[in-house]
């Protein structure tokens, strides 16, 4: 005897089995199965024939899920464009902002305090060390597809990673080892900081960035060259 | 039967013209666009559902849940004020690509064939 709740059932098990997410868009497909099984069924034909001509008609779970994944990844390619954006503004601003309060004097802290009465090298200097950082952060991103082509997926990870932790550990060593043993002016210690801190910042956040933006919108091996 | 890829090029700009004509389910507007066709145009009713949802996030559709007459869960969309720009858009190329073949090759010559 034909039980078609238990044959959705087992319908709705296969999809999932096969990737179709719950509950969106499978409840929508059970929706237009039960549909054309109750059409069909007016139409004359028995449940069991009803069914097996709905669950024809929707076609195979591999292919349906593969579809659904086409505009997963098409939203997924919207969101990093709009994220790369955002940080493409970011590094383009933040530089600015910076080099202009630490050269120019005309914002914030450095408009009355500690750099309002650096002398010229060393405003010479953190500019230099700002400018720096923006160069680093923007070539990590534009430069990350020229860097040799590493085949291995395994080996690329490892140097990413690498590169990335050294910098944060030079910034533990920085914050904990050098800063405190000199005794700095304030002057001389913002200059120390944004070379200290900030350029390798640039350095690692240009990495990360670049890494992203060349990573494929489907996931997938990173582009090189 | 169509060519596959006019099938597809073609599946946008229909289902923005049926749902100018108002709200609708995904299960309807297959069975709208067999009956127009004659079912020469025949829509894998899987592969419907993507294109619907790919509509849904550029802005051209939306949808709500409710209710059929029998109480089951239906999903309808409807047309948004993008999807009229869209579908206008479309009619004016769909348009001249017909105008076109209309000049090069007359009505009776297509009917010889």
């Amino acid at each position: 005897m034909f039980d078609l709740e238990q044959s959705i059932k087992e319908w709705r098990r296969q999809m999932l089995a096969a990737g179709v997410k719950t509950p969106v868009p499978l409840e929508e497909l059970e929706c237009h199965l039960r549909e054309d099984v109750e059409q069909q069924a007016k139409a004359g034909l028995s449940e069991a024939e009803a069914f097996t001509g709905a669950v024809q008609k929707i076609g195979q779970a591999q292919a349906v899920k593969k579809e659904f994944e086409k505009v997963e990844e098409i939203a997924k390619a919207r969101r990093r464009k709009f994220v790369d954006v955002f940080v493409m503004g970011f590094a383009t601003v933040f530089p600015l902002w910076l080099g202009d309060s630490v050269y120019f004097k005309t914002v914030g802290y450095f408009k009355t305090g500690g750099f309002s009465q650096a002398i010229a090298s060393d405003r010479n200097s953190a500019l230099a060390a700002v400018a720096l950082f923006g160069l680093l952060f923007w070539g990590g991103r534009l430069g990350y597809r020229l860097l040799p082509a590493i085949r291995s997926k395994r080996t690329g990870e490892v140097l990413f990673g690498s590169s990335v932790v050294s910098v944060i550990i030079w910034w533990v060593v920085f914050l904990n080892l050098i800063v405190p043993r000199y005794d700095f002016t304030c002057d001389e210690f913002i200059t120390v900081f944004l070379w200290g801190f900030l350029t390798p910042a640039g350095l690692a956040f240009g990495l990360c960035w670049g890494r992203e933006a060349a990573r494929p919108p489907g996931g997938g091996p990173i582009r090189k060259g | 039967m169509i060519n596959k890829e006019l099938v597809a090029a073609s599946t946008e700009p229909l289902i923005l013209s049926l749902l100018a004509g108002g709200e609708s389910y995904g299960y309807a507007l297959i069975q709208e666009v067999k009956r127009l066709s004659q079912d020469k145009i025949a829509w894998t009713d899987g592969m419907l559902y993507p294109v619907l949802h790919r509509m849904e996030q550029r802005k051209l559709i939306k949808s709500r849940w409710g209710e059929s007459e029998n109480g089951r869960k239906r999903k309808y969309y409807s047309l948004k004020k993008d999807g009229k720009t869209a579908l206008d858009r479309h009619h004016q190329q769909w348009s001249l690509v017909h105008s076109v073949l209309s000049a090069v090759r007359p009505p009776r010559a297509i009917g010889g064939v």
